[in-house]
């Protein structure tokens, strides 16, 4: 297996761990919805690309956003910041569509 | 005044280069850091920042700079600045507010004239507040904050209608969009505007050419020009920050009078708080 194909399985994985743990901590949300891969908060444009992502898996995605970089503080991040929090969110959230899973 | 900052930082990161006991762990992968602005790690954390930025990364992801007044400070201060925490979305042109983007700074994004009445979906106004803003700036006010500022007689402001935009047709509501209308107070040079705290973008690469925008964030306290001050309790800043990015655009900053402020401590107003700000 090379090492791309192994940072899939991983990712696979890890998305398959995520998604168990956001059911658990949100049982009542079930159902799909729209996640904008740039957030709205962080200059993402309302037609910008979105994912359709399990409700559960789309609120622990935001909360981990929100903990990287908190929404309504008046500020904005650089674009280096930006870079630097999409790839820490997505790198322990993955967006399933992206290694191929179905949602 | 205490100033401290808090940072927002990759837990690997910070596993790397700060000591373990420092901060707290956000859900495992993120470590939140609080440190009085004269801290010596915050220069170290600032030096970590600069050398990861010479390889195109960044070692905080987020930074907040948090300045906490007594109350004497505040009750001594001549003008505050009104800096609002309720924030929400979808925003106006979201939900059907028309902008007319023919004034709009081709550099800067700032400048779009609003041409209806501002339209909402006003159940995601965070609940119990007096004051919030969409994430484009757009300002809305409780109508018992409207009824206040008018019966006090204070100045600067008119408060139009919110419309409420839902499923069915559009409908009145309880809110009020905040405009003001007083003279621009102009923003001095003292005011220091950055990409953050360590990073004051010399290259201006977020300042309008144009004048419009002084920088991505504002990072000290807001000091403006006393001269042509007009008489209200309730500005602008003629400057503006921020950038036009999706949704986000250049916002400018409210100060208020110490007659406001007044009245939003007898309200027990929600939604805000207070910073001193200055004449020059």
């Amino acid at each position: 297996m090379s090492a791309d194909q192994a940072t899939v399985v991983q990712a696979r994985s890890l998305y398959q761990q995520r998604l168990r743990s956001a059911q658990e901590a949100y049982p009542n949300s079930t159902g799909y919805e729209k996640h904008h891969f740039v957030p709205l908060y962080l200059g993402g444009a309302s037609n910008g690309q979105t994912y359709r992502l399990p409700t559960a898996y789309h609120k622990a995605v935001t909360q981990q956003f929100r903990r990287a970089w908190p929404y309504g503080q008046g500020r904005r991040p650089t674009p280096q910041e930006l870079q630097k929090i999409l790839l820490e969110v997505y790198s322990e959230y993955p967006i399933p569509q992206l290694i191929g899973v179905t949602p | 005044m205490r100033e401290t900052i808090e940072f927002r930082i990759a837990e690997r990161d910070a596993r790397l280069h700060l000591e373990p006991g420092l901060g707290v762990s956000l859900g495992g992968s993120i470590r939140k850091v609080v440190l009085p602005m004269g801290d010596a790690r915050v220069q170290r954390i600032a030096q970590l920042n600069h050398a990861y930025g010479k390889r195109g990364d960044a070692f905080f992801m987020s930074w907040n700079l948090r300045r906490s007044y007594t109350e004497r400070e505040l009750r001594s201060a001549e003008l505050l600045n009104w800096v609002v925490r309720a924030h929400f979305e979808p925003t106006g042109s979201m939900c059907g507010t028309v902008y007319d983007a023919s004034s709009e700074c081709p550099h800067c994004g700032a400048g779009a004239r609003q041409v209806s009445e501002l339209l909402l979906d006003t159940r995601r106004i965070p609940k119990g507040k007096d004051i919030a803003q969409t994430l484009s700036g757009e300002m809305v006010v409780s109508s018992r904050f409207a009824s206040a500022f008018l019966e006090q007689g204070l100045r600067g402001a008119e408060f139009h209608p919110v419309l409420h935009h839902g499923r069915g047709a559009l409908q009145a509501s309880d809110w009020r969009q905040l405009v003001v209308t007083s003279k621009p107070l102009v923003l001095s040079p003292r005011t220091v505007a950055g990409n953050n705290p360590f990073d004051l973008d010399e290259a201006g690469a977020f300042r309008c050419p144009l004048g419009h925008v002084a920088g991505l964030n504002q990072i000290s306290e807001l000091y403006v020009e006393k001269a042509d001050r007009d008489d209200a309790d309730l500005w602008v800043t003629d400057t503006l920050f921020g950038d036009r990015r999706g949704e986000l655009r250049p916002e400018p900053r409210l100060l208020i009078s110490p007659r406001l402020r007044d009245v939003l401590w007898a309200m027990d107003a929600k939604g805000y708080a207070l910073e001193a700000a200055h004449f020059v």
